[in-house]
């Protein structure tokens, strides 16, 4: 099991080398699967169309924003030198949201402010009740918002990974999609392990 | 050429048909390749599209490794008639995903030939291929394979309805020219069918009908009018070859009167050419007697010569003769005997005989002067009698020289030339010395050589005694030069120069002719038989004067060696 494990992590180094697009099977160990996560969340850019306010002008980044990610903010280390719809990618991590629902009103103004800045925020590691305020803070943001916890969807965040048969998928709501004005590709949802089209229905 | 024997309808109608076919046949080969590359063309951009469309659709499923949704996206291709596989291949070479039609056998493809939207025809299948491009790199390619049936089957069928439509035009075409063909075939076939009869039957009367003013019209018109001028002609003809006809038979009658006529003259000439040459054969023999006379009367020349000279000689031997005689008759001899007689009559007394008888006194003093007188004739007689054996020998040698030339006659033999002139000269000696003729001698030395001897002998001495009397009548320096001398390696020269009465130029050229003679006692034979005896030794015998007055020189040119053989 380990001998497929350490397989299945050379290629993915090697796809992501070569050019970002994930090839071989997910794994169950974090580190590699927050890995590959990272490069879904960076092919994700290819299928997503932000509103044209909110894309980049000019020389401009696409921001990921990752949330709590603490010491593995580095395995996004990768997709930071690549660029993707012509642009520059940069990271920005969020930490200390654990405290969110704690914060005055000003403070989670502020900080929904500054991560309603990014185009792409992911939900690294956060809890059920400061995910669900805060992304009812971003529904209309304009923000990809990307999570790994079962209930992501239903508190209207946009795509959601889960495991299947050890490999990484994912599941997207369409409905909050499009409420947060953002236009998610027939490719990508065809792909979707579940797809979310109606405000109480699931694919 | 192929079609040169068959008549003009059915040139018209291959022609016609040839042509139809030709153009309809390039037509249809066009349009059924072009409908060809056209579908090929179709399928190719059709395929092409499809792959690029399957490369868009399958693009997500790449970039997230989702096999399956890859491969249903190709399943898609199944509603595509004709496509019988799909593939992915990653950037690596590495197959994504396969879609294999029902039934169609699995063929792996040469992935590095086919890139950059590219496609190639081969193993009965059209491939295509399109780049899946993710943020601007290609990181997998879709391969789409066609086979090329219903391309075949189009063609096919093209095919067969363009060979339908051939078949169905040319028999059309055929039908059309068989009819059409009469306007230009049936006048013409009209008049060759007139040519014909007016070949076979002679019958020049006849005419062909003209149904039009084309170019057919105007030959038919041109026939008509030949066959209107050959019926006059021949007419005429019958006319004159019946006139010639009455010529001829007189003309054979006249001939065979003239070939009579020829035939008497012919058999009169006959007769008459064998008298010609009966009297050719007499004038042969003549001249070949004529020849012999006239050696014969070279030689009698050179015998009167020669008997002249022994005449000379023998009067020599008389005067000798006759004085000895004298001489003898008048001896003192007779005298001495009466004293021989009275010295017998006194043999007794011979002492006082010759000292007392009156006559003995005397007689001692005779004998002593007799004795003397004795002596005296006796070296007279010696003398006399040794000139008349110098004559005589004389005789001898001429005719003993004669006896030489007249044994070698037609025989080269080695001699001197000095030698033959020199006899020459003597047989001549007589007459040259009676007239006080001087010789000049211009001679070369030549050694011995061969040549023949009598012949020269003859020719020489006719020309010296011919020179002799050309110098009769000079008053003054009568002289002969005989001069001889080598003309070219194997010939010789022998010329013999007078400065006597000359000849002039009109006889020059008869000098040698037979019986041309000046003389009043001459027969005309020495120059002739000289020149015939230069001929016969293959020389020549010529003359030359500078006219009355100025002598003559007759050069005697002839072959010579020195080796025996004869030239």
């Amino acid at each position: 099991m380990k001998i497929k494990v350490y397989i299945l992590f050379m290629v993915v180094l090697v796809f992501l080398a070569l050019d970002g697009y994930v090839q071989g099977e997910p794994t169950v160990d974090e580190t590699h699967e927050l890995q590959l996560k990272a490069a879904f969340i960076y092919n994700f850019i290819q299928f997503v169309d932000w509103t044209e306010e909110k894309m980049p002008k000019n020389d401009e980044p696409i921001i990921i924003g990752v949330i709590n990610a603490g010491e593995q903010i580095n395995l996004f280390d990768k997709i930071k030198s690549r660029q993707a719809k012509g642009k520059n990618i940069i990271i920005e991590q969020f930490e200390g949201l654990e405290e969110f629902s704690k914060y005055n009103k000003e403070k989670q103004q502020s900080v929904i402010e500054q991560i309603s800045k990014t185009h792409i925020l992911f939900f690294c590691k956060l809890s059920q009740e400061n995910t669900r305020i805060l992304l009812k803070q971003l529904s209309s943001s304009n923000v990809l918002t990307i999570g790994q916890s079962p209930d992501f969807l239903e508190y209207q965040g946009n795509i959601n990974f889960v495991l299947s048969e050890s490999k990484i998928k994912f599941e997207i709501n369409l409905v909050s999609a499009k409420a947060n004005n953002l236009k998610i590709s027939s490719k990508l949802l065809a792909l979707a392990q579940k797809v979310i089209v109606e405000s109480e229905g699931a694919k | 050429m192929l079609f040169n024997n068959i008549t003009i309808r059915y040139k018209l109608i291959i022609i016609i048909m040839i042509t139809c076919i030709a153009s309809l046949l390039l037509t249809s080969m066009t349009f059924v390749i072009l409908e060809y590359n056209y579908s090929r063309s179709s399928l190719v951009s059709n395929l092409s599209t499809q792959a690029e469309m399957m490369a868009d659709n399958c693009k997500a499923a790449v970039i997230f490794d989702t096999a399956e949704d890859a491969l249903n996206s190709l399943k898609a291709l199944s509603f595509q008639p004709g496509v019988v596989h799909g593939y992915i291949y990653t950037i690596d070479g590495k197959e994504f995903a396969c879609y294999n039609r029902d039934g169609s056998v699995h063929k792996q493809l040469n992935v590095p030939t086919l890139t950059d939207n590219n496609y190639i025809f081969g193993n009965d299948l059209l491939s295509v291929s399109a780049n899946i491009i993710a943020n601007g790199s290609t990181i997998a390619t879709v391969y789409i394979q066609s086979d090329l049936h219903n391309l075949k089957a189009m063609l096919i069928r093209n095919i067969i309805v363009v060979s339908v439509i051939l078949a169905g035009a040319s028999l059309i075409a055929f039908l059309i020219s068989s009819r059409l063909q009469l306007v230009i075939s049936k006048p013409i076939l009209n008049l060759s069918e007139i040519a014909q009869k007016v070949t076979r039957d002679r019958e020049y009367s006849l005419e062909a009908v003209k149904q039009g003013n084309d170019e057919i019209g105007i030959l038919i018109d041109s026939f008509n009018e030949m066959l209107r001028q050959i019926n006059k002609q021949r007419a005429k003809m019958i006319e004159m070859n019946r006139k010639l006809e009455d010529k001829v038979k007189n003309r054979t009658a006249d001939l065979a009167q003239t070939i009579e006529k020829l035939n008497k003259s012919n058999e009169h000439l006959r007769s008459e050419n064998i008298e010609r040459k009966k009297a050719e054969e007499e004038l042969r023999q003549t001249h070949e007697r004529l020849i012999e006379v006239s050696h014969q009367a070279g030689m009698a020349e050179v015998a009167t010569d020669v008997l002249h000279n022994v005449g000379n000689v023998l009067n020599s031997v008389n005067v000798s003769a006759t004085l000895v005689n004298e001489t003898l008759s008048n001896s003192e001899v007779l005298n001495l005997k009466k004293v021989a007689d009275m010295i017998e009559e006194n043999l007794g007394s011979l002492g006082s005989f010759f000292s007392e008888n009156p006559k003995g006194k005397y007689i001692p003093s005779y004998i002593i002067k007799t004795s003397k007188l004795l002596v005296q004739e006796q070296d007279d007689v010696i003398k006399k009698l040794e000139s008349l054996t110098k004559d005589i020998n004389h005789i001898k040698d001429i005719v003993k020289m004669q006896q030489t030339y007249a044994k070698v006659s037609g025989v080269d033999v080695s001699v001197n030339l000095d030698q033959i002139i020199e006899d020459a000269i003597r047989i001549n000696q007589a007459g040259l010395d009676r007239h006080g003729i001087k010789i000049v001698r211009q001679y070369s030395d030549l050694g011995n050589i061969y040549i023949d001897k009598q012949k020269v002998m003859q020719v020489m001495v006719n020309l010296i005694g011919n020179a002799k009397y050309a110098l009769t009548d000079n008053k003054t320096d009568k002289t002969i030069t005989i001069k001889y001398y080598k003309s070219d390696p194997d010939h010789l020269r022998i010329e013999v120069s007078d400065n006597g009465v000359g000849i002039p130029e009109e006889n020059l050229l008869q000098v040698f002719r037979h019986g041309f003679t000046t003389r009043m006692h001459g027969h005309g034979f020495g120059l002739h038989s000289g020149a015939l005896a230069a001929r016969e030794m293959k020389g020549s015998l010529s003359v030359h004067s500078d006219g009355p007055g100025h002598g003559a020189t007759f050069t005697l040119e002839l072959p010579f060696n020195t080796t025996g053989v004869t030239v």
